[in-house]
Formats: C-alpha cells, structure tokens, sequence
C-alpha cells in the first residue's frame, strides 16, 4: 500500500510541477502560434514579472499573488509597446531578425534587473505555501499547486478568448491567411500588438508563480525560455493544447525520471522524452501543418 | 702633351679596371659605418631607456583585479568597487606604497575588469590587464571558476598574482603555480567542521546522515570528504551522490532520508538547487534535526530567499565572521569595524567575501612595499615571503604543514598529495562553524557555534537543533 501511494504522491507532484511548466510555456506558445516567431526574451521577461511583484511587496506589504493586479496590465502594456515600436519594424525582414532583437532585448533586461536589484538571490515565497499538506495519505506540493491551477485556469481563459472574442479570432485568422485577414480589414500589425500584450501578460502569471515556487536571480530567465522551448515543441508550435500537454510530460518525465535513474540523468531523461516524441510526431503531438 | 694624355688615358683606364673594386670597398665600408651608426643609435636609445630613465619612478602602481560582477557569482564581487575605493583612499591618502628602488612614494591604481562570471572570459580579461593595462600585479578572488583560469594567464606571463576566496584543493588541480598564491581554507578544514558540528549535538541525533552534492569538481572532493570522515567517526551515511545543476526536483531522495529516518543533512550545491531542495524537505514534511550545508548559504540573501522560516538553523562553515579577532594591516580596522563601515557607506547587509577582497589587498600592499620595486621577480618573491597578520587571520606561504597541523590532521592531508607537495603554494586561513539564526538588525544572522580549534575566535551562540530553533521541540 504505502508502495502504490508513493509512486501515485511521485505522478501527482509530476502533474502538478507540470501544470507550471505549462503555464511558463504558454506566453511564448502564444506568439510562436501567431507570429511563428520565437521571443529569446521570454524568460527575462517572467522574471522581470517576478522583480516587479517583488518591489510591490516589498513597498506595500501585498501578498504576490494580488501584487498581479498591477503586474499583469504592466507587462501586456510593456508587450504592447514592445511589438508596436521594435518587432513590427523588423517582422518584414523575417524571423532571424526578430530572434535576434528579442535576444538583445534578453540581454538588456537582464542587465538592467541586475544593475536596480543586484546579484542577491530572491523568492516571492510566502509562509503559507510552505506547510506539509496531507491529503488522504498524500503529499501534494502548494507550490506547484497554485501553478497547476492557474495553468489550468489560464488556458481556459485563453481558450474562450481565442474561440468568443472578435480579437481572439482575428488573432488565429492572421497567421492563417494575413492577406485575406487583410481584405476583410484586420491590421495584423494592430493585431500582433494585442497579440503580444496578451502573451507578456500571461508571461507576468507564470514569472510571478515561478518566484512563488523558485530561487530567482537576474540571469534566471534563459534557463526558462529553453524549458518553454522544449515544452511548446513538443507540444506542437502553435498548439495551445499541445502546449498544456507537453508541460504535463516534461513535469513527469522531469520527476518520474529522477526517481527512476537518479537526479543525475533526471535532465537527460527529459530532453530523451522530448527528441523520442519528435522523432514519432515530427510536429509535435498537436502541431498541425505548417 | 701627348704623352700625358696617354697617361692620363691609362691611369683612367686601370681607374676604370679598379673602379668596381674599390666602388664594392666603399659599399662595405659604407655598410659597416652605417651599420655602426645604427647600432650606436640603437644602444643610446637603449641606454636611455634603460638606465637614463629607469630611475625615474613609475608614476603609479597598477594592480590588475578581475571581478564577477555580473552574471551567476555576482554576489561575490558585490563589495569589490567598494573595497578598491576604499583601498586607494587608504593607501594613496599619504602618496601610496614606498619603492625603495626609486626612494618614492608610488600611488596604487586598481583596474576591475568584469568577467561576467565566465571562465574563459575570466582569462581573457586578466590577459588584457597584463598586456594592454601593464599591470604590475593581478589580485583574484571568487571560487576556482574565477581563480584558477586568472592564475593560468598569470602563470604564462609571468606576472605575480594574488588569490583569496578559492578552495584549496579545487585551485590546486590547475596547478602548479610559480607566481601565484593562495590564502584560504582547506576541503579538508571544512569537512573537518562539519562533522565537528554534528559531534557537538552527541545524542541529540541518531548519527545517520543524508547527504547530496553538486555534480562539480567542489561537490564530488567534499563528497568523498565528508563521508569518509563521517564513516571514521560513527555515522550512517546514506549517500544520496551528486546532481547537476538546474535539478528541479528533490522528492525521491527525500522520501528515501525519511524513510531511513535521517536526522542529519549535510551537502554542497549551488544556492537554487539547495533551495529546491530545502522547500521540498518541508513541504514532505523532512526536517532534520541539523543541516549542515556547504555553498548555498554563504549570502544572507540567499537564505533570506530560501522563504518563509526555512532559514533558521542551517549550518555552514564560517570563513570570517565580524567576532574573529583579526585586525586590517592596513586601517586596523577588525571584521566588525570593517563591516559595519560597508554597511554604513553601501546600506546593504555585509558578505563574507568582502573582507576576504580587503585582506587580499593587505598582502598586495605588504608584498609591494616589502620588493621596493616593480620588478616582477621581486613582487614575487615578496609574496612568497609574506608573513603578515591580516583581517582573516596570519598569512605565510613558507611555513611547514608539519608546524601548523595536528598529526591526525596531517595524515587526512596526506590523502590528497598536492596539498603536501605544493604547500608553499597556499597559506591556510581559519575557519569555523555557524548557524543562521532570527537576526535583530537583518532578517536573518550568522552566529559562531562551533570555533573547533581556533580559541581566540568566541562562539557567540549555543548550537541548537532546527526543531528546537523553531520551537516544535527536540
């Protein structure tokens, strides 16, 4: 018994660390689907989110959690503005182009957090999120909890926009046929701004519930951007669901590969899981044709 | 008339016969004078140079300091600007060091060159301060990432370097070093802590040990270590082995201590990874009576960031803390007095490392003063002579092991034979042990708890167990 409740406690904390995965990848998933361009500077940008939660904290005594009031609609203004004056200027020349702009952008940022908030280490950890729960025998982690349903919460939310709202559908019609989205009088430059406001956006939740789970420092984010990476696809690039269900596997992979060979090749396992799945499903599991 | 047309027709043509040869002496005698001109000119440069100029004195004194000040180890070189500022102003206050080869006082001039934490950019900035800034000396600090590349560009060129701040053993395995030296603790030291620590609580723990490191030149020596000195003195070892960096989840290792009932944690991982870790421990309900942790808590910060209480307890090895009773050979200033003036001037909680940096630029100072010249050879030779008290405690390259260490000591040394061979290499620096408690002026404080054999250094808590520390009971 106690056996079969520790493998399941293993799987459990594996779907949880996974929901957070998932919820980090979205941001990048979203302008890969719409832009089909890579954003180096997804990482940096969560832990921006995560600085600014921290000074709000810090200056007003706000739990992190509400401190996204304020963070959120910085970050998609920042997203917004970012696209409008840099991205959209350099889209025309092709993807390599934006790759490049994003990574200087990485850079920037991360000096910039280094030079206002030092080298220190920080967390947005709160006491409360710390305790040993037991649920009928099992440990779940509150850290990764709060991740894996705000995953949850946010992918349904972005699910209802992108099928309810006018904008959410002129943001799948763009990459679909920009010239015919063009005739029926979509501005896919207008679009991109909004597209790229609501992915920073949703980059400031999972920068702040990564704070709330891990150490951060100024030059943590690149180690994000390569899990999204990995995470959006093999979920298939584009694929919001692709998204939600490759974190699922990273996390278990990342856990149940740890358990099984060491802490040591818990990495390796991952990455083996990722090129086996592409090796199957060259698109990733969602990816439809590009 | 006719005659002596003749002959002046003849003479013309034998003129004309030995034309070429005499035209060929010219050209060689030519050459040769030239050539005399030249060297001439060339040796009176030199002269010049050399000797008319040598004893004007340098105008300054350039020590070269590469600094991570960006990147992972960052917080390392947090204090450095700070320490160089305070340094120049100390030192040039009354014209600098005395050189009694030009009978001058030579002002001291400190380049800090960044190396984003990197190792070969590490390099690459102490090969420009060699060649393009001529520095007459380079100081290095911050783990063997940063030292031992440093040493390895100083070794090639020949010019004497300054280390602090690097594990012995670890900066060893890039040796040997001619013109480099290193004043820290030993692995051997440390390990020694650690189990001392555990030794302190007798029977309030059940002697079993968890351990877990980096999967790191630093984690696998302190690995080998520390579970050998456990095994010798009594302790279970589960040895959970090494991890690499970025390990995001502990829960497999951490049900397995549980279950074995572990009541001691020791290791040595990079400050993310241990955090991870020491969350997971509490959110799995593990909390061992004593943790004993190498790197990871060295920065308040990184403790404080270890979030909510998780802080309290841990236990470390104390490098210099502000009660040792050390003075600067060069303000007078002790630990204390030195931190509490980077608090005061920066607002921000004193480090460690800041008064290793200080007391790397006592023995720069001393050493310089002592050579009474900018010639290498005798920069370097100063140092190796070094026998000075400074702020992290007394400085000698030439002492015996045999002289400083117990028997029992020298045969733990003896199991790593470059600490043997090289011992003029290193100059053993004091260490202790501490525990991070609830601070009065900072979230979180460092006491001594275990002073092992340094006297003269107060404990100034009781060693306690994180469950007594936290209240929940023994």
């Amino acid at each position: 018994m106690m056996e079969i409740l520790s493998y399941i406690n293993l799987i459990l904390n594996g779907l949880l660390l996974g929901g957070l995965f998932a919820l980090t990848a979205f941001g990048l998933s979203v302008l890969a689907g719409i832009m089909r361009v890579i954003n180096i500077a997804h990482g940096d940008f969560a832990i921006l989110a995560a600085y600014l939660s921290l000074t709000i904290m810090n200056s007003f005594g706000m739990d992190p959690f509400l401190s996204l009031v304020f963070v959120a609609p910085i970050m998609f203004a920042v997203g917004y503005f970012f696209q409008k004056f840099t991205i959209n200027r350099v889209l025309a020349m092709g993807a390599n182009q934006v790759v490049l702009v994003t990574f200087a952008l990485s850079i920037v940022i991360q000096n910039l957090l280094l030079l206002i908030f030092t080298a220190d280490a920080r967390s947005l950890i709160t006491p409360y999120l710390l305790t040993n729960i037991e649920l009928f025998g099992l440990n779940p982690s509150p850290r990764y909890a709060v991740g894996f349903i705000s995953a949850l919460i946010v992918f349904g939310l972005i699910f209802i926009f992108f099928k309810k709202t006018y904008l959410g559908k002129a943001m799948r019609a763009v990459p679909f046929d920009p010239e015919a989205a063009k005739m029926i009088g979509i501005k896919s430059e207008v679009i991109y701004n909004y597209a790229a406001g609501l992915a920073l956006l949703v980059v400031a939740i999972a920068g702040v519930l990564l704070g709330l789970a891990f150490t951060f420092y100024p030059d943590t984010g690149p180690m994000y951007v390569l899990l999204s990476f990995g995470v959006v696809v093999m979920g298939g690039l584009g694929s919001l669901k692709g998204t939600l269900i490759g974190g699922f596997i990273l996390g278990e992979a990342l856990v149940l590969g740890g358990f099984f060979f060491g802490s040591r090749f818990q990495l390796m396992f991952c990455y083996l899981v990722i090129l086996a799945i592409l090796y199957l499903r060259p698109r990733g599991l969602f990816g439809g044709k590009v | 008339m006719q005659a002596h047309i003749l002959t002046n027709d003849m003479s013309r043509i034998k003129n004309q016969h030995s034309l070429p040869l005499r035209a060929a002496i010219t050209k060689v005698t030519a050459i040769i004078l030239a050539s005399i001109v030249v060297v001439a000119a060339v040796a009176a440069v030199l002269y010049y140079v050399m000797v008319v100029q040598a004893p004007a004195a340098p105008e300054v004194i350039k020590i070269g300091w590469p600094v991570p000040l960006t990147g992972p180890i960052a917080s390392f070189g947090e204090p450095d600007p700070w320490v160089a500022q305070q340094i120049e102003q100390v030192v040039n206050r009354d014209g600098g060091v005395f050189l009694s080869a030009y009978n001058k006082k030579v002002p001291i001039k400190i380049i800090i060159r960044d190396t984003k934490s990197d190792p070969n950019f590490a390099a690459t900035v102490a090969e420009e301060l060699i060649t393009r800034e001529q520095v007459d000396l380079i100081v290095v600090l911050h783990t063997p990432g940063t030292t031992v590349p440093v040493s390895g560009v100083c070794e090639r060129y020949k010019v004497p370097c300054i280390v602090y701040d690097t594990p012995v053993l670890a900066w060893l395995q890039g040796g040997p070093y001619e013109w480099s030296f290193l004043a820290f603790w030993t692995e051997v030291d440390v390990a020694q802590i650690f189990v001392g620590i555990w030794d302190k609580l007798g029977a309030k723990t059940n002697k079993v040990v968890a351990g877990i490191w980096s999967d790191d030149p630093d984690g696998r020596t302190f690995r080998e270590l520390t579970i050998a000195l456990a095994q010798a003195r009594g302790y279970k070892v589960i040895d959970s082995g090494v991890v690499p960096y970025g390990t995001l989840d502990f829960s497999a290792y951490i049900r397995e201590w549980k279950a074995q009932g572990a009541e001691i944690l020791t290791g040595n991982l990079i400050p993310p990874d241990f955090a991870t870790l020491w969350r997971q421990s509490r959110e799995l309900g593990f909390i061992p009576k004593v943790a004993t942790i190498g790197r990871s808590i060295l920065f308040p910060s990184s403790v404080e960031a270890l979030g909510g209480d998780l802080g309290i307890g841990l236990t470390t090895e104390v490098w210099v803390h502000k009660v040792s009773p050390f003075r600067s050979s060069l303000t007078g200033q002790t630990p204390r007095e030195l931190a509490e003036e980077y608090e005061r001037a920066t607002g921000k909680q004193w480090s460690t490392p800041l008064i290793f940096s200080h007391a790397a630029f006592e023995n720069a100072i001393d050493a310089l003063k002592r050579a009474g010249s900018l010639d290498k050879e005798k920069i370097r030779d100063a140092i190796a002579n070094t026998d000075l008290d400074t702020i992290v405690g007394h400085i000698n390259f030439k002492r015996s092991l045999t002289e400083i260490l117990t028997p029992e000591e020298l045969e733990l040394y003896k199991k790593y034979p470059a600490l043997i061979q090289y011992q003029n290499s290193y100059s053993i620096t004091p260490v202790i042990g501490g525990q991070w408690v609830k601070g009065t002026k900072w979230p979180y404080e460092l006491e001594v708890v275990y002073n092992w054999k340094y006297d003269n250094i107060p404990e100034t808590a009781e060693l306690k167990t994180i469950p007594e520390l936290l209240g929940t009971g023994g």
